[in-house]
């Protein structure tokens, strides 16, 4: 079968000769503020992602032509992968990686540049140049040391195959979400920077691109989240989340993005922190562009960097060209960057959101000194070391409960300042609840402290974000005499931006809940003859069959363990243990009963050589509220993408001039 | 949460930079005492460097591949010599081990020295570099 592989060498230098002109004629176009100059730039742009796009089509026809001429399609993929794998491939290696993130990067350059075209043309034109650089940078990556084109000989008859992990949906998902949460906040880091060099200081370079902030940060965390679920239905240890350098990457960004998309309402509402707000997108860019250096560079030992590529030596110029340039350019704005109001008091929304970002940071700090600690400590002191997950989950714990009481407490409190009577008063209900969780679970024999108050928080918090959503609805249901139901919906339509961030919050809390059930998580490991049976909790598992049978990519070996549940027949699982041949290697695949007290999961981790199982079970409470916690985050993020952005940012807020309450009680 | 009314406010300037150390001070008492915790940092080190130590105290993590041949399985327990070329630390281990476990793949084995033998809470490996991937 023909592929178009030829097309892919020549397609990508001409994008790079498109980026390149479009990296001159936005900057010409913002020095000499010319119309015409900006019409060709963005052209350019476009250009380059249509040459981005034929190269990475090229790159699928000769996946899916199974054309192992080419060194990555030989890498990556083989005859018997199927379908939607034989795409994930795409992603799936270095090259190919690094190929779907230019294109993303050029895809969602030309569609930004486009938009900001008639409300903000300078700023358009300085942010084309900032992602025109960015880009010539991937391309000149692609285009010479890591290059998906690169032809292998002689050409071998079948390929070695996607690692057998990575064949599972939500690697079909998980990868791209996060590449175009990482790129997409290549846009407001654009905008951020063009405003800084044209001093166009307003707050339109993050308000024009809030929706891309939004998205880029929606798209992130469900990748994150995706990653956490793939690692608890494929990795067999029972958990999700392994505090990994790779993962730390993804979540390095996540903390700081969270950060300023909280930060940017100061700014908006108050015209505040807009050293801080600048500053904090380009952290987050510089660590997402890091995150895939770390990931790429093979510098830390992880199960992703399964590819220790030759171009990690490229990224640090860039990063460093990246911060130095950026930071550089703050400080030579800071007369103009000068804040016009203060900070009135310590109980208001300001040092609320301010608390949040600290905390954010903090985390985020904490993280990656957990993370580069070993680098710095091999090069000081020539010990090599491994920071593991003790060392993360202690800093972690303290600062996520934080964040989790200042999320129920924000905002309840008025902008500016709020009397202590009328704080009080809005606290007094969330609080209740609070004491209410902690006494009722140290009556059931909760002992531990982080878990008491974690469920605490968590019931503060929630009973917080209730009474708003019951307010809300309370005036229109009086006002205009609507049922609970529409009154509800008309509340989240009418201030999509406030209902939609508390139902993103919500999300977090179940999420966090299902966090803390991991304390109380049990495991049990055993060897078991066919009939032989194992305890765990309240559950009798016992082997009672084994059927094999074969398929063209792998021989499967899947076990029956029948469940008895306080004594109860309750069903049975199936896990598999199966050898795929392509790679040589033996794969568990891990059979999980999932629900809302407590996952069973069980996975078997070797056959004996005669025959018996050894059987690993868990017993993870409450996990399944991650999974729907993301799910109700998902619902939040599409009422906030659904909201119009804010036209006017100048309107004055007066104290306490949002809380009906004190009018209405 | 009653503040008494004071009549000297501090300069805003002082009340920020107050603030600022405060917190610096905090973050870095937490992160100081989570690298202290038990597990948090361990040292990590190949076979050669294992077997020249006298004293080891505290969790260590062994790099290195197995040696072809070497691994033994009774029931759940699992033994297996790592090397680093030159030399070859033995390792015994009742934890489950991972997929990529087999005949000359990297492995970090995590625990610590008990006379001559490596005891290894934890086993991770990576395949032999018979095909790469990235997730």
């Amino acid at each position: 079968m023909a592929s178009l592989a030829g097309l892919g060498a020549p397609s990508l230098a001409a994008a790079l000769l498109f980026s390149a002109g479009a990296l001159v004629l936005c900057s010409l176009a913002a020095i000499r503020s010319h119309g015409g100059l900006a019409i060709a730039g963005r052209r350019a742009v476009t250009m380059a992602f249509a040459f981005t796009g034929l190269a990475s089509v090229a790159l699928i026809s000769a996946l899916f032509a199974h054309d192992f001429s080419l060194s990555y399609v030989a890498r990556y993929s083989s005859r018997s992968l199927s379908g939607p794998y034989t795409l994930g491939a795409f992603w799936g290696g270095m090259e190919g990686s690094l190929l779907f993130w230019t294109l993303l990067l050029t895809g969602f350059s030309a569609v930004a540049l486009e938009r900001s075209r008639a409300a903000t043309p300078r700023l358009g034109a300085w942010a084309g140049a900032v992602l025109s650089g960015i880009t010539v940078f991937f391309l000149l990556l692609l285009v010479a040391p890591a290059s998906p084109f690169t032809s292998l000989s002689p050409v071998p008859a079948d390929g070695s195959g996607l690692n057998p992990l990575l064949q599972s949906p939500g690697m079909m998902i998980h990868p791209p979400l996060l590449y175009t949460g990482f790129v997409g906040f290549s846009i407001p880091f654009a905008f951020a920077m063009a405003a800084l060099l044209s001093k166009r200081l307003d707050p339109s370079w993050f308000t024009s691109t809030r929706r891309w902030t939004l998205f880029s940060w929606s798209a992130l965390s469900i990748g994150i989240v995706l990653g956490g679920a793939w690692a608890y239905t494929e990795l067999g240890w029972g958990g999700y989340w392994a505090w990994d350098p790779v993962e730390n990457a993804s979540f390095m960004p996540w903390l700081t993005a969270t950060a300023f998309l909280h930060s940017v309402v100061i700014q908006e509402k108050r015209q505040m922190l807009k050293v801080w707000n600048v500053s904090l997108i380009l952290i987050t860019y510089a660590l997402a562009v890091f995150g895939t250096f770390l990931t790429r560079s093979g510098i830390l030992s992880s199960i992703h960097t399964f590819t220790e590529g030759p171009i990690g030596k490229w990224f640090l110029p860039f990063l460093g060209v990246m911060l130095l340039g950026g930071l550089g350019i703050v400080l030579a704005r800071l007369n103009e960057l000068r804040a016009t109001n203060r900070f009135d008091s310590l109980v208001s929304r300001e040092s609320a959101f301010l608390a949040n970002n600290v905390l954010f940071v903090a985390a985020a700090f904490a993280v990656l000194w957990g993370t580069i600690y070993p680098i710095i400590a091999e090069v000081f002191t020539g010990v090599r070391l491994s920071i593991g997950p003790p060392f993360f989950n202690s800093v972690f714990v303290p600062l996520g409960l934080a964040i989790i009481g200042l999320t129920g407490i924000g905002p309840l409190i008025s902008w500016r300042r709020m009397s202590k009577g009328s704080f009080g008063r809005v606290v007094r209900v969330p609080l209740v609840a609070g004491v209410l969780m902690a006494v009722a679970l140290a009556i059931a024999g909760v002992s531990s402290v982080g878990a008491l108050l974690a469920f605490s928080l968590c019931a503060f918090t929630a009973m917080a974000i209730g009474s708003e959503f019951v307010r809300g609805s309370r005036v229109h249901r009086l006002q205009q005499r609507m049922d609970w139901g529409r009154a509800l919906t008309t509340t989240v339509a009418r201030n999509r931006r406030r209902y939609g961030g508390y139902i993103v919050h919500l999300g977090v809390i179940l999420i966090v809940i299902g966090i803390a059930g991991s304390a109380f998580r049990t495991e049990r490991h055993s060897l078991l003859e066919m009939g032989e049976s194992m305890t765990i909790g309240d559950y009798e598992l016992t082997y009672s069959d084994l059927s094999r049978s074969e398929t063209d990519e792998k021989s499967i070996n899947t076990a029956v363990i029948d469940v008895t549940s306080a004594g109860r027949a309750d069903g049975s699982l199936f896990p598999q243990r199966n050898f795929h041949r392509a790679q040589g290697q033996p794969q568990s695949e891990v059979a999980i009963r999932t629900g809302p007290i407590e996952d069973l999961y069980v996975v078997i981790t070797s056959f004996d050589t005669d025959g018996a199982a050894a059987i690993r079970a868990f017993v993870n409470p409450l996990t399944w509220w991650i999974w729907v916690g993301a799910a109700v985050m998902l619902g939040g993020m599409t009422v906030l993408l659904w909201s119009p952005a804010p036209v006017r940012v100048t309107e004055r807020v007066r104290s306490e001039s949002r809380r009906p309450v004190t009018v209405t009680r | 949460m009653e503040q008494p009314q004071t009549p000297y406010v501090a300069p805003r300037r002082t009340r920020f930079i107050v603030g600022a150390v405060v917190i610096a001070v905090v973050l870095v008492g937490l992160v100081v005492w989570a690298m202290a915790r038990p597990g948090a940092a361990s040292m990590y080190m190949t076979p050669t460097e294992v077997g020249d130590m006298v004293l080891l105290d505290g969790e260590i993590r062994m790099s290195g591949t197995v040696v072809p041949g070497s691994i033994e399985t009774t029931g759940l327990a699992t033994s297996f010599l790592v090397t680093d070329g030159t030399s070859e630390v033995p390792v015994t281990t009742d934890s489950p081990m991972p997929d990529a476990f087999m005949d000359s793949s990297e492995v970090v084995a995590i625990g610590s020295l008990d006379g001559d033998s490596f005891v290894a809470t934890r086993v991770l490996a990576k395949c032999p570099s018979k095909f790469k991937a990235k997730a």
